[in-house]
């Protein structure tokens, strides 16, 4: 018995309908004879005989449609019981379709999916993303926001506005019934800026912070020593906080996990050493950036933070020199400050702040006192990055460098 | 270091190049004498007739002629006079040139390099058919690469990298940086694909633009930094295929405000793309719709007038900045 | 100008089996095929080159090995002719890793760089301006190779042909171009939309010589093309060779043998002049000798089969590999 199936005629389609059968059962015919007529995309196609034999069963009748493979009819080769073989037919025969399956609509479809849309209404709050993300953070219910830009939408800094009014218990000062008279002044906007920086930084990041003394006599040792030379390279001498700059960058390069970010459950490790200096101006805080300060001499750094001196009088700052910065050295021994529990720049991890250089007793190998200069050293860290013992051994590795100063030879 | 213009550095690269390894070939419309821009002027000089030559007015077949020829061993550079004029190298660059590695089961490599000027604006305003530039459509072709300096110093070192590459590479140049100057390194210079350069540093907001929209970007940043105080980070993908998504998605996450700058009609243009892949895998940075500043659709008029209308300028870009802090 | 081929009786008993031989291999892998399509095992669609087999077995038994050959989408006889292995041809045309193109490209991208074989190309008229670059690569680097681009009666309206044809004919490269007019564009018959009877003549509008040939002649196909071939070797430049033949099957799978654009009467007048018959009455084969040609023929080409269908198919992730060298 031979297995008339119907052949793959053509690739793009599955298949074809059966249109007229050349031979009635009982009928002889040969292998390559015209068998069936067969039509496909409008075109009538003959599919031969795969064997020689007597036609024994129709499987699919004239006009059904067939997939490609599928068996529709017996032939009987020679020696057979044609009605045998027909009789087999019976158990094999599979129903098939007069008319070609339809594709639900595509209207149908897309009203669907309309619908749906629908239904899923918006919220009504226009929001950008990062305030999406920052009112998360900061447990604030982006329906209670009224503060939105010109655009309608509320953004990142509508949100830290919101948030600081909402944590603001009293009312605003100036409607204070029965108060002191008083004058509204404005703030700058670099002021209002750092505000706001701040008080994201103390909310967002939790901070910690570690205390130090740190004794300077080898530092302005080699201070005292390398002034000369740098004042006639550059035009002036070195600064505490240029040295402290150039020892902080090396410590940097030996904890690189303190030169990073927290970037959404991640640590972002910078690869490059930008150490911000704060400064006071007459519009407030700014922190221009030593670049690479890990690769810089003292001589460089002097020189760096002379210019950006310069500028900062000046209002002459290019991009590069408020930007990309990795880490923050805050000192305030000029104000007279014995030491500060500083807020950290974000997105940095950690920021250094020093205080007054104040001269006091310490005692030093086999009980003998000394008067030493010291000035106090506090690291503010921001826990997510840093641990206390990670901090502990970066404050304590920069504290060695800065009384060992020989250390930055390495 | 030496100073130099974007058509002197190319010319600098081919030499280079061709002087290095002797189955770089140049070829195209023009060339021996280098008539079009002049990138090729002084070559046959050098290198001879058999290396630097004329080809018939056949765009087609001046790709498909350098598949083949590469197909022998040779690294041809083929120029097209206008980049508008891909359109008739199309079947050549993106059925066979892209495919040719994947079709023989990677047996077979196509190292050519097509080189076109692209863009409006500059010494050449040639209307409608001369001033197009549709690198999104080489974009789209997996096994294309598609390159665009915006310096001399990139034109230089991204023509040699292309020259060296085994792919075949969409090089494009653009009219209006022709006569652009800049310093060039000295020395064996070779600019990486896949590696952006950020140009100006920045916090409050990005502009990402194609390599004509570079000058633009950079004075319409340093104009906002005048006027608004906002510090704007103006960043040069340098190559669009192979794409660095990584510094792209750094910048955005750093700024959180993005505006796109290009040439070329706004419509599936190289910014929807960028678009969709910082919407894709940045959106909770951003603090503000992407904005895509590039030129109208339409095509660009033959008078300046025309052309002016069409393709963004500097103003443009800074208004969409300001757009991005509403 | 049209000069018609004079046959060459100066072949061996020898050569004359190996060109039954190779054509009848040829007929037989495209019929084989064509089965497995219909038996559903093959991915994508296949052009049969029956009733041509004698342009690619002449042409190619005048190359040498080094030679290099550029063909369309009717290429498989190509291939066959210049020596591809069957079965790594097979293994690609049922999609399996271990095919010439590691299951990739499929009938109509095949290449076997080993024999010259660069590409067949699904894009009809984009491989003669290629073969005319690898051409000129032939020509820079001194050598005597010559390039066949081989392209049908329907390709030649391509502009493509012509660009490449003019610059081989400015440049004076080492290529032949091997025109097979089977006088049908898929249904579209070539006499409705080509406005000249015979293509040979444009090869004087390309400053190269063209000569009109027998294609069911395979000693005439050869003569031609060892003239052309020898031409192009001692740097005189390109030629044309239109071959007049005929395709027996439809334009691929899936079209019916000769309805509803071609007669019955045309199809068994070129059957009658069919090449093998032809060649083993030219040849002297007897009828033995016939038989046991076939049956090898049959022994190769379903040893082929069985390894094809016995190899592995390429893992998905595959997919994404060779986008870039």
């Amino acid at each position: 018995m031979i297995e008339i199936i119907l052949p793959a005629l053509t690739w793009t389609m599955k298949e074809a309908r059966v249109t007229r059968w050349l031979k009635s059962p009982g009928e002889q015919i040969e292998k390559g004879q015209p068998l069936i007529e067969v039509e496909m995309d409008k075109a009538v196609v003959e599919v031969e005989s795969p064997g020689t034999g007597t036609l024994a069963a129709i499987m699919a009748e004239e006009n059904t449609v067939v997939p490609f493979l599928a068996l529709i009819g017996l032939l009987a080769t020679e020696g057979e019981d044609v009605k045998a073989v027909a009789a087999t037919a019976a158990g094999r025969q599979t129903a098939f379709a007069t008319g070609i399956a339809k594709e639900a609509p595509a209207e149908e479809a897309l009203s669907a999916v309309q619908a749906t849309a629908a239904a899923a209404s918006a919220d009504g709050i226009r929001a950008t993303p990062l305030a999406k993300k920052l009112a998360r953070e900061l447990g604030v219910n982006l329906a209670e926001v009224t503060d939105h830009g010109p655009s309608g939408r509320i953004r990142e800094t509508d949100v830290n506005a919101h948030f600081l009014k909402a944590k603001a218990a009293t009312p605003p000062v100036s409607a204070r019934p029965l108060g002191p008279s008083g004058e509204l002044v404005e703030i700058s906007r670099v002021k209002r800026l750092t505000g706001e920086r701040m008080r994201q930084s103390l909310d967002v990041a939790p901070h910690f912070w570690l205390h130090r003394d740190l004794d300077i006599t080898e530092l302005q040792n080699v201070r005292a020593r390398l002034a000369p030379r740098i004042e006639s390279a550059v035009g002036s001498r070195p600064s505490l906080t240029g040295m402290l700059v150039k020892v902080v960058g090396a410590a940097l390069r030996r904890h690189p996990h303190v030169n990073a970010s927290f970037d959404n459950e991640r640590l972002l490790v910078w690869s490059d050493v930008n150490i911000g200096v704060a400064m006071a101006t007459s519009d407030g805080l700014i922190v221009p950036v030593v670049h690479h300060a890990d690769r810089k001499s003292i001589e460089e750094i002097t020189r760096d933070l002379a210019e950006l001196r310069r500028r900062s009088k000046d209002k002459d700052f290019r991009a590069q020199d408020l930007s990309g910065g990795t880490f923050t050295i805050s000192n305030l021994g000029m104000f007279g400050i014995d030491w500060v529990d500083s807020i950290i720049n974000p997105p940095e991890a950690a920021l250094l702040s020093a205080g007054r250089m104040v001269r006091k007793p310490v005692v030093l190998q086999g009980d003998i006192i000394e008067i030493r200069p010291m000035v106090h050293l506090c690291l503010a860290i921001d826990h997510r990055v840093l641990d206390g013992a990670d901090g502990s051994r970066f404050l304590q590795d920069l504290v060695e460098i800065a009384e060992n100063p020989v250390f930055l030879l390495l | 270091m030496p100073e130099m213009t974007y058509v002197e550095a190319l010319r600098e690269a081919l030499a280079e190049e061709m002087r290095r390894d002797d189955s770089v070939i140049v070829y195209g419309e023009d060339v021996k004498l280098g008539y079009a821009f002049g990138i090729t002027r002084g070559l046959v000089d050098e290198f001879g007739e058999e290396r630097s030559f004329d080809s018939p007015m056949s765009e087609a077949a001046i790709v498909a002629s350098a598949v083949g020829a590469s197909l022998g061993g040779l690294r041809p550079v083929v120029e097209i006079q206008f980049s508008d004029f891909l359109t008739l190298s199309m079947d050549a660059l993106v059925n066979q040139a892209a495919k040719v590695h994947f079709m023989s089961g990677g047996q077979l490599k196509a190292p050519i390099v097509v080189r076109a000027p692209f863009g409006a604006v500059g010494v050449f305003r040639g209307g409608p058919q001369h001033s197009q530039s549709f690198e999104s459509w080489f974009m789209h072709v997996p096994g294309l690469k598609v390159v665009t300096p915006s310096t001399p110093a990139d034109a230089k070192g991204l023509l040699k990298t292309a020259i060296r590459d085994d792919n075949p590479v969409v090089f494009c140049e653009y009219k209006s940086l022709y006569g652009s100057r800049g310093q060039v390194p000295e020395g064996e210079h070779l600019v990486p694909f896949g590696k952006a350069a950020i140009r100006r540093q920045g916090t409050d907001a990005m502009i990402v633009a194609t390599a004509p929209m570079m000058p633009k970007a950079l004075a319409a940043a340093e104009t906002i930094a005048k006027d608004g105080g906002w510090e704007v980070l103006v960043l040069d993908l340098r190559t669009l295929a192979p794409l660095d998504k990584d510094c792209l998605l750094t910048c955005v996450k750093q700024t959180h405000r993005v505006l796109i700058a290009e040439e070329d009609c706004k419509t599936a243009g190289v910014g929807s793309e960028l678009a969709a892949i910082i919407a894709e895998e940045a959106i909770e940075y951003l603090d503000a719709p992407i904005v895509r500043v590039a030129g109208l659709d339409a095509p660009i008029g033959a008078t300046a007038a025309l052309e002016e209308f069409v393709v963004p300028d500097e103003k443009r870009i800074v208004g969409g900045v300001r757009s991005l802090f509403t | 100008m049209n000069t018609v081929a004079k046959k060459t009786g100066g072949m061996s008993k020898e050569q004359i089996v190996a060109l039954y031989r190779r054509m009848f291999t040829a007929r037989l892998f495209d019929l084989s095929a064509e089965e497995l399509f219909s038996q559903g095992l093959m991915p994508s669609s296949i052009h049969s080159c029956v009733g041509e087999e004698a342009v690619p077995v002449g042409v190619c038994s005048a190359l040498r090995a080094d030679d290099y050959v550029f063909t369309t989408h009717r290429g498989h006889g190509w291939f066959v002719a210049k020596g591809a292995p069957l079965d790594k041809m097979m293994a690609e045309l049922l999609g399996r890793r271990a095919g010439l193109c590691k299951g990739k490209s499929g009938s109509m991208h095949f290449v076997y760089p080993e024999r010259g074989l660069m590409g067949s190309n699904g894009i009809v008229g984009a491989a003669p301006p290629i073969g005319v670059g690898l051409a000129m690569a032939i020509k820079y680097r001194k050598k005597d190779q010559v390039v066949v681009a081989q392209f049908g009666d329907g390709a030649s309206s391509e502009g493509s042909i012509h660009e490449a044809m003019n610059m081989a004919g400015v440049w004076k490269l080492p290529v032949i171009f091997a025109l097979e007019n089977n006088l049908y564009a898929i249904s579209v018959p070539s006499a409705t939309v080509l406005s000249v009877k015979d293509l040979a003549i444009r090869a004087a509008g390309y400053g190269m010589p063209g000569e009109i040939v027998d294609g069911m002649d395979v000693l005439a196909v050869h003569d031609a093309a060892q003239r052309a071939a020898k031409r192009a070797r001692a740097g005189e430049g390109p030629s044309l060779l239109e071959f007049k033949t005929y395709r027996y099957r439809g334009h691929s799978r899936g079209d019916p043998q000769y309805g509803p654009y071609r007669t019955k009467d045309e199809h068994e007048s070129w059957v009658a002049r069919d090449a093998l018959k032809s060649l083993a009455a030219q040849g002297s084969l007897t009828t033995e000798e016939v038989a046991e040609i076939e049956a090898e023929v049959h022994g190769a080409i379903e040893s082929a089969i069985e390894y094809a269908k016995g190899c592995p198919d390429p893992s998905p992730e595959e997919a994404l590999q060779h986008i870039y060298a």
